[in-house]
């Protein structure tokens, strides 16, 4: 895995955003702890290039690191602002505080830390023991200077000597010189080379080398030359002045460790006085090098805590925030799925439980509304609500049924949709709704039957709107009038029959008793009489509708009927043919009887209206029902008519009872079925019997 | 607020070094003899900041680096570098002894130790370069060559926490026959 795999595994994981700040102040901490050694070591160490190189290293490192942080995250706070994502402005006014309450003190502190640093470092050396430094190390030179002095008074004696130049005179010259000045050497050197020499026993001669040509060379530029050695035992301190020619007196005094340890101590204290004196830009340097670290570290840290606990704070609350905006589109049931355990947690938790709760409700509000929704659908009232304004809200099935209404979206205004034949419905509306009648029975033709529509109205509520309840009383009405003609049928059979025979057998009586003389009176009787057997067959097809047998429901072979019923009328007219179109297998539940006179009724009708063409029988499946239909070529039935057609004693044949279709209406009503009378195309007449399947 | 600005830069700029001397290459020759080149010069008030004395002084290691560059002059179009060298010289004063040591190395290698007692020969010495032989320009015409030198001399800081060395310009010189 590389590093930028790992970077990006473990950039937003805590411990990973925890550690690096305090990486970096343990690294600041120990480079700290390093400065505080290395100011026991040497003052050199605290100039270390090393050490300012590490530490300018650290703070540019740290100084991209903090702008880099700084830059991410204004350009990610800038975006999200920018795009309105949730949370941005809050994150952005916890960053700035963060910083802003942080970089102050921070900066500040630096400032005035680092200035008091300074100010200390330039107090240390205007302190007096720069001066008590300087007047040792002086002393301990001079002290130098003056056995400098004293050897270079000895070698000058050697050099005005007329003798020193004399090889057989020189040991006595140099003896001398080395008792009277008391040093202790004394020798002559010819072109660099020791010539004669003559030592102090005590002294270690033997610890000093021989002077350097370089030496020499001083000597021959500047006719003087000091040279310091420092041995094991003490310090040689040595002057060469030139006698002539190559040659060059050289006196040396030697001052013992025990003396020139003091002065060399006070030489190396105020030496490295010195050095620490020289070094103060370096070592202001390296301070508040150190001192810029530890802020930059600390505001780095702060930057990144600000972020990484803006981004902790803001996750849950842009979280809550996109879950409500989910809610409010209809999210039942989202949760946070973030884990707090802070005043969040507890808002998070009382959120998801609150979204867990509207979804529960929401559900049952759902199951409620789909029950009631079944139950309307399922109904056969018709419901239409509507709002104050005739607005509609929603309609059930049995209502678009009723009003023979196809799909109608919400929000269509009532009055536009109840137009034409449905015209009394909307004036009924208004009636109810203006609160002049609470009910309200229209007749409207709906698909060119005529229909009765009881239609009651409720308010929901102030301004909630209305709910509309539609009836289908045509069943109703239509069996009240059947049944107000079967007594009135019940009635004129009973009283009509009755003085029916005595009236016949009174006219039989006279044209037997006076129609052979007068054959007025006979043509009279013979149409009392004939007109009585015509009221006679009148009154007893009344009294059959009357009395109609009730039904006997058994399985059957519908097809089997409707060629029985096709097969009495194919041959009445020469030009007119019946054709009988069912499926076989069709088996209902009915009164074979009852269905084959219906067909029959229906058969004759179209048989008697068309003059020539095919009438067509045929049967068909349908949903949870079978439809039989009788289409005639005939002379079709007005549009006027058609309400009253199935009445008993309506017709429009101007002769015969009108009964035949109030019987077939009557046997079909039997079987739980509906009849219904159409428009053929192109002409004629079809009629639709509805039978349960 | 201006004066409060005004205060932090006073502040912020009190730390810079005082006024950098202001040291420079001087009389800059370069003289070719048989394909190759020597070159010489001086460094010109390297020692006028009292600091670099008293550094000096203190027994702290001072030094000068010399970069020397040795190039074909092409006067329309970018120099041609040919060589180049880099000469330090490296001055210890040992105050026990009185004697400043002097360590000359030439591409990080030491070519020469050097003892003085004089100050005033050994920043005769410390300012002077005199390498012969310096650069191999084979068979390259000499008049075509220039020879340019700098000096980096100390390294001061920038606020106490910018690192700025202290340097003299180039010093560009043709080389002679």
């Amino acid at each position: 895995m590389s590093f930028r795999d790992l970077v990006l595994r473990y950039r937003k994981d805590p411990r990973f955003i925890v550690s690096v700040p305090l990486v970096i102040l343990t690294a600041t901490s120990l480079v700290y702890y390093v400065t505080q050694q290395a100011k026991e070591l040497s003052p050199e160490a605290l100039s270390n290039r090393l050490l300012l190189f590490v530490l300018w290293n650290i703070n540019l490192l740290l100084v991209i690191g903090i702008l880099f942080v700084l830059l991410r995250g204004v350009v990610k706070l800038v975006l999200e602002r920018r795009h309105g994502i949730i949370g941005s402005r809050f994150r952005t006014k916890l960053v700035v505080t963060y910083v802003a309450t942080s970089l102050l003190p921070v900066v500040l502190l630096f400032l005035v830390a680092t200035d008091l640093l300074r100010v200390s470092i330039d107090r240390w050396f205007a302190t007096p023991v720069g001066t008590i430094l300087a007047n040792s190390e002086a002393i301990a030179q001079m002290a130098q200077d003056q056995s400098a002095e004293i050897a270079a008074g000895a070698a000058r004696e050697i050099a005005a000597s007329p003798d020193a130049r004399d090889a057989a005179q020189v040991d006595r010259v140099l003896a001398h010189v080395r008792e009277f000045h008391d040093v202790d050497i004394a020798a002559v050197y010819r072109a660099g080379i020791l010539l004669k020499a003559q030592a102090d026993p005590r002294a270690p001669i033997q610890e000093v080398a021989d002077p350097s040509s370089r030496f020499f060379e001083q000597v021959a530029r500047n006719n003087r030359a000091v040279k310091i050695d420092v041995v094991a035992s003490g310090k040689w301190i040595r002057t060469a002045i030139p006698i002539a020619g190559d040659d060059v007196a050289v006196a040396g005094v030697f001052i013992p460790s025990a003396m020139s340890q003091r002065i060399d101590r006070s030489i190396i204290a105020y030496r490295d006085f010195q050095q620490l004196h020289s070094q103060r830009q370096q070592l202001k340097a390296s301070q508040t090098s150190l001192f810029l670290a530890v802020t930059l570290a600390i505001l780095f840290g702060t930057l990144w805590t600000s972020i990484y606990a803006s981004r902790r704070i803001t996750i849950p609350i842009k979280a809550l925030a996109e879950a409500t905006a989910k809610l409010a589109e209809g999210g039942y049931g989202h949760r946070v799925e973030i884990e707090a355990t802070d005043e969040v947690g507890r808002l998070i938790t009382s959120f998801n439980d609150m979204s867990v709760q509207l979804a529960d409700q929401r559900q049952q509000l759902t199951g409620t509304n789909r029950f009631m929704t079944t139950v309307l659908e399922s109904v056969s009232t018709g419901i239409i609500a509507f709002s104050d304004d005739l607005h509609l809200l929603s309609i059930n099935r049995a209502a678009l049924q009723m009003l023979q209404l196809g799909e109608v979206a919400p929000g269509a205004n009532l009055c536009e949709l109840l137009r034409g034949d449905l015209e009394p419905v909307a004036a009924a509306l208004q009636e109810l709704t203006s609160g002049r009648a609470r009910t309200r029975e229209v007749a409207v033709i709906v698909g060119g039957e005529l229909h009765y529509l009881e239609l009651s109205a409720a308010r929901l509520g102030t301004g909630a709107g209305w709910v509309l309840a539609l009836e289908n009383s045509t069943q109703l009405v239509q069996a009240q009038k059947l049944a107000a003609w079967n007594e009135a049928a019940r009635r004129i059979a009973h009283e009509i029959k009755n003085p029916l025979t005595p009236i016949q057998l009174s006219a039989e009586r006279i044209a037997r008793k006076f129609g052979k003389d007068q054959p007025a009176i006979e043509e009279g009787c013979r149409v009392i009489v004939d007109e009585v057997g015509h009221l006679k067959r009148m009154v007893d097809e009344f009294a059959r509708f009357a009395r109609m047998p009730a039904i006997h429901l058994r399985h059957a072979q519908l097809a089997e009927i409707l060629q029985q019923a096709a097969g009495l009328y194919r041959d009445v007219k020469p030009e007119v043919t019946i054709s009988v179109d069912v499926a076989p297998d069709i088996e209902l539940l009915m009164d074979p009887e009852q269905i084959r006179r219906a067909v029959g009724n229906l058969l004759k009708n179209a048989v008697e209206a068309t003059d020539r063409g095919e009438i067509r029988v045929s049967a068909r499946r349908a949903p949870h029902r079978v439809v039989i239909e009788v289409a005639d070529p005939g002379r079709g039935v007005p549009d006027s008519d058609k309400d009253k057609l199935f009445l008993p004693y309506f017709s429009t044949k101007g002769r015969g009872t009108g009964l035949g279709l109030a019987i077939v209406h009557r046997i079909v009503r039997d079987h739980d079925g509906q009849i219904h009378v159409h428009d053929n195309h192109p002409r004629g007449t079809r009629f639709e019997i509805e039978l349960p399947a | 607020m201006r004066a409060s600005l005004i205060a932090v830069l006073l502040f912020l700029t009190a730390p810079l070094a005082a006024a950098p001397p202001n040291p420079s290459i001087k009389d800059l020759r370069a003289t070719a003899n048989a394909g190759k080149v020597s070159v010489r010069f001086t460094l010109a008030g390297a020692f006028e900041d009292s600091e670099m004395v008293e550094a000096l002084r203190s027994g702290l290691p001072t030094s000068f680096t010399y970069s020397i560059e040795i190039f074909r002059d092409r006067p329309n179009w970018f120099n041609d570098s040919i060589a180049k060298a880099r000469v330090e010289v490296i001055c210890t004063y040992n105050s026990l002894t009185r004697e400043y040591l002097l360590n000359l190395r030439r591409d990080r290698h030491l070519v020469r130790s050097e003892t003085f007692t004089d100050l005033a020969e050994l920043e005769r010495r410390m300012t002077t370069v005199d390498e012969v032989d310096l650069f191999d320009i084979g068979s390259r015409k000499p008049y075509k060559m220039k020879v340019r030198a700098k000096a980096d001399l100390m390294r001061g800081w920038l606020m106490y926490v910018i690192p700025w060395e202290v340097s003299t310009k180039w010093r560009e010189a043709r080389v002679r026959q």
